[in-house]
């Protein structure tokens, strides 16, 4: 059934890197990120892919389910390393004395280079940040990003709204899927046939499911909103939390290891 | 047109770990014109078994024949088979979307591919049927009242001229009012159209006013089907699965109880006060 | 304590013709630890006086007192809403988060009660509802009753001391009925929380002390259930039911039968009916 469907990807299980504070783990997959974008050699990839490992073996999730993580930018991944192949200007590539060149098509030893570290640049940012959704609930990574933001209030950011938002979002998701399958079916019992025809008007016989869902979403938002106000809510301002996010030790030693990738990256990329 | 369903099984979310298994072994034959009551509590299957019955859902294995055709068969004509059974979905008004209340009404006749003059033919026979007046096709159906809206969008099911109509729950959230309304409109289409009816509801009152015979689901089983009479008169099963007799044969089975030799098999307030007067007639106390 | 004084509102406060109105001239006070029930078909105005007993509507005319406070009076907007609480149809469109827990905290978050306070809030609102199993669940994996017992206890930890119900019942199934209708009479009887329950469900209206009947905006009947369901023709006449053994009792009246016409369930029915016969 549709409403079975988990939310996003998240693994709930207890591991050390489930319980990082939300905050930290959101700056570390930055920090993360600009490493992975600073490396410019294979000895840097050795690094980043023992962190890896490292952190997925504490995160408890199979190296199966991180690496599955990948699949839908594969395509991405494959076009960017072609481009990479062919595009890349240098000295052509030879195989048994033979010149990898046909037509206006030509595989460089640079292109090969590059194709190699662009693969293995974007593989490891899915991985880094699907590690980031597999061990933080949707609800910590609101909580985490809503906390991030409140800084930037004063100068009118809606953090705690914007948050606010995310979670209801969250929340109605899978309302909303429930109701598009009831009202798809309503409509097929009345004749209406989602999947034949051409494009346009494939289009144009979903507008009997749209209408209906527009209008039932603005009548269930009036209504949350009414029940919102009736359990005072009024915007974020002094507004506490059931669960206030606290840093601890943990947090710190998680900092640190990622620091000592980071530099490990920048003097692997100076002396070698 | 009679259904006939044999050995119909669904599972949901097969080879997943949320496989559950929704009907399992459900037997059963609809004869045409017929009013047949269908009752469990949430989750017994109902909703899934009424879905089987135009095609919405693909059984897991088993046959359904409407009118002598498998339309669990590949070759079947699933346009064909969803014009001549109608689903009421729970909350029909919700699936309203079109600019006019005629042109909501003839969505489903033209999706049959029938001709202008026939669909509008069709509009105008369903509109009455439901007791919408003529000044309201024209208006945006989303500037009626909550009852008016319900009988569009069973109007819209019934411009298809489907021979069996399944309704689920069709009274849900009317006040008293609009319920009996509803209610009367259904029996007088079974009655004058001879339309058969399955009438899925949680209550036994409205249920026990119509029916002629009543589906028992529980747990994705057909646990019982019987004439009304029957069904209520097994009232310590039904209260098992969660379903409650109406409150007149509650009264009747308690007299019952206390010794008095009265027919309990009687679930209108109507047939209990007869019973009753009859009774007090016999033993002189009127 | 609610004091409603010759309450009027109408959708359109610029026209003051007395058709347009939906409440016109309510008069009630409802007591402390009193369980109310009101009555009425769709559309005879009893939700819109639902929502002015918290401030989400405000009167065009008379006025409506909170634990003493005015619902006009804007300062005191939040006071109202956390004394008198207010629970919908509609289970789905009352939850706000993801986790029941974290959805039962959120008025308590609103109001800015301490963390190590909402934690204990959460726990008692959800004990008083009976959900404590279930405070990890997803809610929109929960049945019907139980996502409508998450709202309940959603305000409850506000810690109000008047709940309204609009119809708490009418989207659920007679289990989740069941479930609902119970928590509601624990809440009255044992936490001494004071109910307004608007309904159209007669069994359901039977739980009150007291029954309300609104028509056309304004009070018809104002009295305790036996009284009120014992006048059959008048709930008839008002587009409303009766339990079905009351309707047996009247009708056997009516043939000339002595029996009490302010029966209210099939067990009372039984009970005058042996009466006679012995």
């Amino acid at each position: 059934m549709l409403k079975d469907i988990t939310l996003g990807q998240y693994f709930p299980i207890e591991s050390p890197i489930h319980s990082l504070d939300p905050r930290v783990k959101i700056l570390l997959t930055f920090a993360f990120i600009t490493g992975v974008f600073c490396v410019n050699s294979l000895w840097g990839f050795v690094a980043v892919a023992i962190f890896v490992l490292f952190t997925v073996f504490l995160s408890k999730v199979s190296l199966v389910t991180v690496i599955k993580g990948i699949k839908p930018v594969l395509f991405l991944i494959v076009f960017t390393a072609l481009i990479n192949l062919f595009m890349t200007n240098g000295k052509i590539a030879q195989i048994g004395g033979v010149q990898l060149r046909a037509g206006f098509l030509k595989i460089t030893e640079e292109g090969i280079y590059s194709a190699v570290l662009m693969s293995l640049r974007l593989m490891f940012l899915v991985v880094g940040t699907s590690l980031l959704t597999l061990t933080t609930s949707p609800i910590h990574l609101t909580d985490g990003i809503e906390k991030l933001l409140s800084p930037f209030a004063k100068i009118g950011v809606p953090a705690s709204e914007l948050a606010m938002m995310m979670t209801i979002a969250l929340r109605f998701i899978p309302t909303l899927l429930e109701e598009t399958d009831k009202i798809m079916k309503a409509q097929m019992a009345r004749g209406a046939d989602f999947e034949s025809g051409n494009i346009i008007n494939r289009a144009r016989s979903l507008i009997p499911v749209l209408v209906p869902l527009f209008i039932s979403s603005f009548r269930r938002a009036d209504e949350l909103a009414v029940a919102m106000e009736c359990r005072c809510y009024r915007g974020g301002k002094g507004r506490t939390r059931l669960n206030e996010l606290k840093m601890g030790i943990r947090d710190l030693v998680a900092a640190l290891t990622v620091a000592v990738l980071v530099a490990a990256v920048f003097v692997i990329n100076m002396y070698l | 047109m009679p259904i006939e369903v044999k050995n119909l099984k669904h599972i949901y979310s097969a080879g997943t770990p949320f496989e559950k298994v929704a009907l399992s072994d459900i037997s059963f034959r609809v004869e045409d014109g017929e009013f047949v009551g269908l009752i469990g509590h949430t989750g017994s299957g109902k909703s899934t078994l009424i879905q089987h019955l135009n095609g919405l859902l693909k059984a897991d294995s088993g046959e359904i024949y409407v009118d002598g055709q498998n339309i669990c068969d590949k070759s079947a004509n699933m346009k064909e088979i969803r014009g001549k059974v109608g689903i009421v979905f729970q909350y029909p008004e919700y699936q309203l979307f079109e600019e006019t209340v005629y042109k909501d009404i003839a969505f489903g006749p033209k999706n049959q591919g029938l001709s202008d003059a026939e669909v509008d033919e069709r509009v105008h026979h369903v509109a009455q049927l439901v007791g919408l007046k003529e000044k309201y096709l024209e208006k945006s159906p989303f500037d009626l009242s909550g009852g008016q809206k319900r009988r569009v969008a069973i109007a819209g099911v019934l411009a298809m001229k489907p021979k069996v109509l399944i309704l689920d729950e069709p009274a849900a959230g009317l006040d008293p009012v609009g319920r009996d309304e509803i209610l009367r409109r259904i029996k007088d289409l079974h009655e004058k159209e001879g339309i058969t009816v399955i009438l899925v509801s949680h209550s036994m009152e409205d249920i026990a006013m119509f029916a002629q015979k009543i589906i028992v689901m529980s747990d994705g089983e057909l646990k019982m089907f019987d004439t009304v009479e029957n069904i209520f008169a097994r009232s310590a099963e039904l209260s098992g699965m969660g379903l409650a007799v109406p409150q007149a044969c509650k009264v009747m089975q308690g007299l019952r109880e206390q010794g008095l030799p009265v027919n309990d098999k009687i679930y209108t307030v109507e047939k209990a006060t007869e019973e009753i007067l009859r009774y007090l007639r016999e033993v002189g106390k009127c | 304590m609610i004091e409603i004084q010759n309450l009027t509102y109408s959708y359109e406060p610029a026209e003051d013709k007395v058709g347009g109105l939906i409440l016109n001239g309510i008069n009630l006070v409802v007591g402390k630890g009193e369980f109310v029930a009101v009555l009425g078909r769709n559309g005879s105005g009893k939700s819109t006086l639902a929502k002015h007993i918290n401030a989400i509507l405000l009167p065009v005319g008379g006025y409506v007192m909170v634990n003493n406070m005015d619902t006009r009076d804007e300062e005191k907007v939040w006071d109202i809403r956390q004394s008198a609480a207010m629970v919908f149809q509609n289970p789905d469109n009352q939850i706000v988060a993801t986790v029941v827990e974290e959805d039962v905290a959120f008025a308590a978050e609103n109001l800015g009660v301490p963390s190590a306070e909402i934690r204990e809030r959460v726990d008692y609102a959800l004990q008083a509802v009976g959900m404590s199993k279930f405070r990890k669940s997803a809610p929109h994996l929960l049945s019907g009753g139980q996502k409508q017992r998450i709202a309940i206890a959603g305000v409850i930890a506000m810690k109000p001391d008047i709940i309204v119900f609009d119809e708490p019942t009418a989207m659920l199934d007679p289990v989740g009925r069941k479930e609902v209708m119970k928590t509601i009479g624990i809440l009255n009887k044992e936490y001494g929380i004071t109910i307004v329950m608007i309904t159209h469900n007669m069994d359901e209206a039977v739980c009150a002390d007291r029954i309300v009947v609104i028509d056309g905006g304004r009070i018809i009947v104002d009295d305790y259930p036996r009284n009120v369901f014992s006048n059959v023709d008048k709930m008839r006449q008002l587009g409303l039911d009766v339990p079905q053994a009351t309707q047996i009792a009247f009708n056997l009246k009516k043939a000339g039968i002595d029996i009490r016409s302010d029966i209210l369930d099939e067990k009372e029915c039984v009970e005058e009916l042996m009466k006679i016969c012995r």
